[in-house]
């Protein structure tokens, strides 16, 4: 258990930062041993990435945001901002870069080496970050619920809050509760109740219900659930990426999509995209991309779909086979070969 | 009779905030007090403890990258480390509700 108020250096062991206080006459930070003994804890172990980070996270943008239409202003791996030239934004580079370090010091300080850089070029250079950290990648509870929490901290402390939108991404990402997103909204996806009631106003919303897995007219508690859950699904995987991932973008490209599209239709679009896909084939197609299979193309064997469901396609996913699934245990072995990093 | 009233309140505005603004005088301000707080430092923490400055221009983003930087590079310190931050930057704890309780430091 780590002390409250302590953050742990790459050796493991605990550090309490405080204020020198206001009797110094210049403003510091002390960072101070906790315990007498050092390292308390197990240290962290740190990955060396070299291109295959970058690769699946390529191939990942390429299948999704772009392939699947996921962000409809990323049309291409490697640049985003697009269709919003009449809101005055133009597509820009996207900056793939990877951090190895598994302390959230060291992966905070790549967040914000990454972050000086994008402020640098400004949005005609750069038009988002994509920063993986495959240390993290087995630790989805620590990312969400520590790096992400302290990533809002000190980018609202920095005074960058309306400059920055960040976003959280993660192989094994499940939308949080209702009651964490209430303290922790930032970077979140919608949980499934927002999510359902999108669906609800849909023109098409009895057939995307059905291939939900519930009934069309049965509001009955378990068809509630079997919904909620298939929602829950559909909503977390628009957020499994490769490698556990910040990406940045600006807050004013965000407010001009936002002004570009509803985001009740772009998630209700993105759900009825993912039926019409099959949750089988697009977990198959992430484990892939995880354990570092050549990307597959959108050519997946879909399975049948209700008929009804707003898309040109005939095809749609069984609705039994909609109901959210373990995730595939990803194959143990060496996940990055050593290389340097080659942000 | 009007333009000099114009060249006064202009003198007024300009003259402070210029000297505010200027960077150079709070280079000064921190050379002055440097000396000062170093041997508060020595005072408490005892000569061999490490300081470390942020260039007192730097940016907010680029304070935020120093102090986590610094705080991921404090595992060589055996003991105590020091971060001197610069006068623009406002020093403040932040502790979010997650178990790890994580102490962070606004910039500016």
């Amino acid at each position: 258990m780590i002390p409250p108020g302590c953050v742990v250096d790459s050796r493991g062991a605990a550090k309490a930062i405080s204020p020198l206080g206001q009797e110094s006459p210049l403003q510091a930070l002390v960072a101070s041993p906790v315990g007498a003994s050092q390292p308390k804890f197990v240290a962290p172990v740190a990955v060396e990435v070299n291109s295959e980070a970058r690769h699946r996270m390529q191939a990942w943008v390429g299948r999704t945001l772009v392939g699947l239409g996921m962000c409809p202003f990323t049309q291409s791996v490697t640049e985003s901002g697009h269709q919003l030239a009449d809101l005055d934004v133009l597509p820009a580079p996207i900056l793939y870069t990877e951090s190895g370090d598994a302390t959230l010091p060291g992966v905070l300080a790549a967040f914000w080496t990454s972050v000086v850089e994008m402020l640098e070029k400004g949005e005609s250079g750069m038009s988002s970050i994509i920063l993986a950290a495959p240390a993290w990648d087995d630790q989805w509870h620590s990312w969400h619920q520590d790096v992400f929490p302290a990533l809002e901290a000190s980018v609202l402390a920095s005074g960058l809050g309306r400059e920055l939108g960040v976003v959280c991404f993660h192989p094994a990402y499940d939308t949080p509760s209702p009651a964490f997103l209430r303290k922790n909204r930032f970077g979140h996806m919608h949980g499934p109740s927002k999510l359902r009631g999108w669906v609800d106003g849909a023109r098409d919303r009895d057939a995307l219900i059905k291939g939900l897995g519930g009934e069309s007219r049965d509001e009955a508690s378990e068809t509630v659930v079997a919904v909620d859950e298939a929602l829950q699904w559909a909503g977390s995987y628009q957020r499994r990426s490769p490698h556990a991932m910040i990406n940045v973008l600006w807050s004013r490209q965000l407010e001009a999509a936002e002004n570009r599209r509803a985001s009740d239709n772009l998630y209700v679009r993105n759900v009825r995209r993912l039926l019409k896909e099959g949750p089988a084939s697009l977990e198959v197609a992430a484990s892939d991309e995880r354990n570092g299979l050549p990307p597959l193309d959108l050519a997946f064997a879909n399975q049948r779909v209700p008929p009804g469901i707003a898309n040109d396609d005939t095809t749609v996913a069984d609705p039994a086979a909609v109901a959210p699934k373990k995730r595939r245990r990803r194959r143990k072995g060496p996940l990055l070969s050593p290389g340097g990093q080659d942000s | 009779m009007r333009s000099s009233w114009l060249l006064a309140i202009a003198l007024v505005v300009v003259v402070p905030s210029q000297a505010l603004l200027n960077p150079f005088d709070r280079v000064v301000l921190s050379t002055i007090k440097r000396p000062q707080f170093e041997q508060r430092v020595k005072d408490r923490f005892g000569a061999n403890v490490p300081v470390q400055y942020i260039d007192d221009l730097s940016t907010p983003q680029a304070t935020s990258m120093e102090i986590w930087r610094w705080v991921d590079r404090c595992a060589e310190a055996e003991g105590e480390a020091v971060l001197c931050l610069p006068p623009s930057c406002t020093a403040k704890e932040v502790r979010n509700s997650s178990s790890t309780g994580i102490a962070l430091f606004p910039a500016h």
